[in-house]
């Protein structure tokens, strides 16, 4: 088989989205040219002000997405390990535990945070609440994550480990999980974009963060749609990028390789 | 990979220490070492809890990124008493109280009735203004008063004494609650709800952000503002007192009434103490 | 811990409220977010260049947003001063939850429909099948086996996603809680939200696993 078909499919496909954008870009001109869309609302996205204003509430967005990943990451992949080794009363305990944080709604999980542990006299502030939120819940899933990536090593791999001189944790740091990282990343990367989308509830508790920020703008320029959808492609511009990523690593990984495959179940689902 | 933990974990440190910043003030005033005084000037800065989102209030102001109205120049005038600098911090209407027992901020100056309940969870410094609570419906509405309430979508703000009024004066009221006032302005203009009721002071704000808008029926209560303080810290209700006695003896009162209320009001009230 | 505690006593009919608001935002959610998304989906796998670039971007858009700056949009938006569709926060919030879900099963029933071997259509237009009879007979069962399992976690997401049409003051469960905890100061109303939402989610996981178990045995 020659390369030419696929070649030409994926032509097809490049000039669908060049239309794709054009009929997009053109549909945006003809609201500004007809009046439909009116300009007034759009012009202090022009000025530099509103985006150092608007900078600010990202970069507490991207500090909230990037401290909770680590921290979730830090706790899930132990938690993993101890999900997929321990048996017995602590395996289920831990089992139990991520299959209720995975079952909460995370918006309930960050309000009974908030709520709860400063009804116990401990002072927490909303960012560092939903930090301490999305990190529980991010936890949970990551540990399903890499769960699904220990299952899918051969068995043969860590008994031959094994039966060279490693103890079982020095099996797994040096055999098991380098290889099981690198098979879920397409997964680590989706389930990041969850996380930077689920940054946006803590708005709801009273967190300055970028939709914080937007909410002061509009209230003084009172352009609200239009704020609301430069929110928007602000989270998309972040997030897309990261889906190309993450289809980029699927793609070149076997389709038995995928958590979905492993576990029977798709983990990353928003 | 170690040393890359390392620095995360250092990210981690630094936003949990968030805001810390210390202020050396040449001429602080000095307090009694255990005083509640002291121990704020020891963190270098009042923490003020505030709207961030009540022009004439507390308005967030997002070309200078700094708190404007009535209630943020409370709090400057009594961080400078105190010889700190402020740090603002929103408090919203459900929120306001929680935040005062936790320590999560040092005062409340968010248009805050000072109700008999709660007196009993909270202190309260003298009362800097009487507002009354009053209607806001857009310009072709034909609700006239707090009676026309009944059977009509009413926006408000959750967790608010407004909230309780409406219930009680006009019980058939669909109540819709928002956390923040904005929320409830938005909704009146574009037509989610057909009335906001709340504080005058707040509504003179909105009728600012949504021009089709007008102010109806009057004030039907009187609510009585006041800067909350959490129980066991009278020498800091003490010093706010003074501070607001010094401010009316010396016209600096008058002058934020001036600057803030006037405008909404055309006239500057007297202190209400 | 009681679970009908004073507060939650006082505030019964509320709460109740609650749990209806937010099985109604789920069930017509769910159903909204199929329709579209088999719409989507087919114009993805046959709408020709254009119209499935248009469905991709429609997906990629909006999986890669916050479901909370779409409802606050959808908000404004819809209300009688702009589109005037609608100023009811429920139904804001089943077409937010419809077109937010609904990008999550059009990847979910493309990926089915294209799961099935393109060599099998063939051979059953080659056995007198028409397009119809060949899609109806052959593809949709083996489909709908394949998107079972993944739109079964969709739709335990979209239960959990209800939670934040609350921000836009739809009283279903987390926001009569809300309500609960700033009149009594307590979140007993938050604790009895969640072991409601848990029953839903962990009931639907349930359903599931079992489900998935018969479509493994079925192959």
């Amino acid at each position: 088989m020659t390369a030419a078909p696929i070649v030409r499919a994926a032509g097809r496909r490049v000039s669908g989205q060049v239309w794709t954008a054009a009929i997009i870009a053109a549909l945006i001109v003809a609201g500004f040219v007809s009046g439909t869309i009116p300009v007034k609302p759009w012009e202090p996205f022009l000025r530099l002000d509103t985006w150092t204003f608007l900078g600010r509430g990202l970069v507490v967005t991207l500090v909230m997405g990037g401290v909770s990943l680590v921290l979730a990451l830090a706790i899930g992949i132990p938690l993993a390990m101890a999900r997929s080794s321990l048996r017995g009363p602590i395996g289920w305990l831990i089992s139990g535990y991520i299959e209720l944080v995975r079952a909460t709604p995370i918006l309930a999980l960050l309000l009974i945070i908030f709520l709860g542990v400063s009804r116990l006299g401990i002072d927490l502030p909303a960012i560092q609440a939903a930090i301490v939120g999305l990190t529980i819940y991010n936890s949970a899933t990551i540990a399903e994550i890499v769960r699904a990536g220990i299952k899918s090593i051969p068995g043969g791999e860590v008994e031959a480990a094994r039966s060279l001189g490693l103890n079982y944790w020095q099996t797994m740091r040096l055999v098991v999980l380098p290889q099981a990282i690198a098979r879920m990343m397409p997964a680590i990367v989706s389930q990041l974009i969850t996380l930077m989308k689920d940054t946006s509830l803590a708005f709801i508790l009273g967190a300055q963060e970028l939709v914080g920020f937007g909410r002061s703008f509009f209230t003084f320029y009172g352009n609200v749609l239009e704020t609301y959808i430069v929110l928007a492609v602000v989270f998309f511009l972040i997030n897309y990028p990261l889906s190309l990523i993450s289809r980029r690593l699927e793609a070149g990984r076997a389709p038995t390789e995928r958590p979905s495959a492993v576990l029977g179940k798709d983990v990353t689902i928003a | 990979m170690i040393k890359r933990m390392t620095i995360f974990l250092g990210v981690i440190a630094f936003v949990f220490a968030a805001c810390s910043s210390t202020n050396t003030g040449a001429d602080k005033p000095s307090f009694a070492a255990d005083s509640t005084m002291a121990k704020i000037q020891a963190n270098g800065k009042l923490v003020c809890g505030t709207k961030f989102d009540v022009r004439g209030f507390g308005f967030k102001n997002p070309t200078t990124n700094t708190v404007e109205g009535l209630d943020a120049d409370l709090c400057r005038a009594i961080a400078e008493a105190l010889g700190v600098e402020p740090e603002f911090v929103e408090a919203v209407s459900a929120n306001r109280i929680p935040f005062l027992q936790e320590d999560k901020v040092d005062i409340v100056a968010s248009t805050m009735t000072a109700t008999d309940k709660r007196r009993l969870e909270i202190d309260f410094s003298h009362i800097y203004y009487v507002a009354g609570q009053s209607i806001l419906v857009r310009d072709d509405s034909s609700i006239a008063s707090v009676t026309d309430l009944n059977g009509v979508k009413v926006c408000s703000g959750e967790g608010s004494t407004s909230e309780k009024n409406v219930r009680d004066k006009a019980p058939t009221a669909e109540l819709v609650l928002f956390k923040t006032y904005t929320e409830s302005g938005q909704a009146l203009a574009d037509g989610r709800c057909d009335a906001v009721s709340t504080d005058d002071t707040i509504l003179f704000g909105l009728k600012e952000q949504f021009p089709a808008t007008k102010i109806v029926g009057g004030a039907f209560t009187e609510e009585p503002l006041g800067i909350g303080i959490k129980k066991g810290k009278e020498d800091l209700v003490g010093l706010i007192d003074s501070t607001l006695e010094a401010m009316k003896e010396d016209g600096r009162l008058a002058a934020l009434y001036e600057k803030w209320i006037k405008p909404f009001t055309g006239t500057v009230p007297a202190a209400p103490f | 811990m009681p679970f009908f505690t004073p507060a939650l006593v006082e505030h019964a009919d509320l709460f109740f409220g609650g749990i209806r608001t937010t099985l109604i935002l789920f069930a017509a959610g769910l159903a909204a977010s199929l329709v579209l998304g088999v719409f989507m989906a087919s114009l993805r796998v046959w709408g020709g260049n254009v119209l499935s670039s248009l469905a991709g971007a429609y997906v990629e858009f909006f999986r890669n947003t916050p479901l909370l700056v779409q409802l606050f949009f959808f908000a404004v938006l819809l209300a009688p001063a702009n589109l005037g569709i609608t100023r009811d926060p429920v139904v804001v919030g089943i077409i937010g939850l419809a077109i937010y879900t609904g990008a999550y099963v059009t990847e979910v029933v493309r990926s089915g429909i294209l799961s099935v071997d393109a060599r099998q259509i063939e051979a059953s237009r080659s056995l007198g099948l028409s397009q119809i009879q060949s899609l109806r007979l052959v593809v949709l069962p083996q489909a709908v086996r394949t998107v079972i399992p993944p739109l079964g976690n969709v739709a335990i997401a979209l239960a959990k996603n209800t939670t934040i049409v609350s921000a836009i003051a739809a009283n279903e469960l987390l926001k009569v809680a809300g309500i609960i905890e700033t009149r009594n100061a307590t979140i007993d109303g938050f604790i009895a939200a969640l072991f409601v939402l848990w029953a839903l989610t962990m009931s639907m996981a349930f359903i599931l696993s079992r489900l998935e178990r018969r479509l493994a045995f079925a192959r």
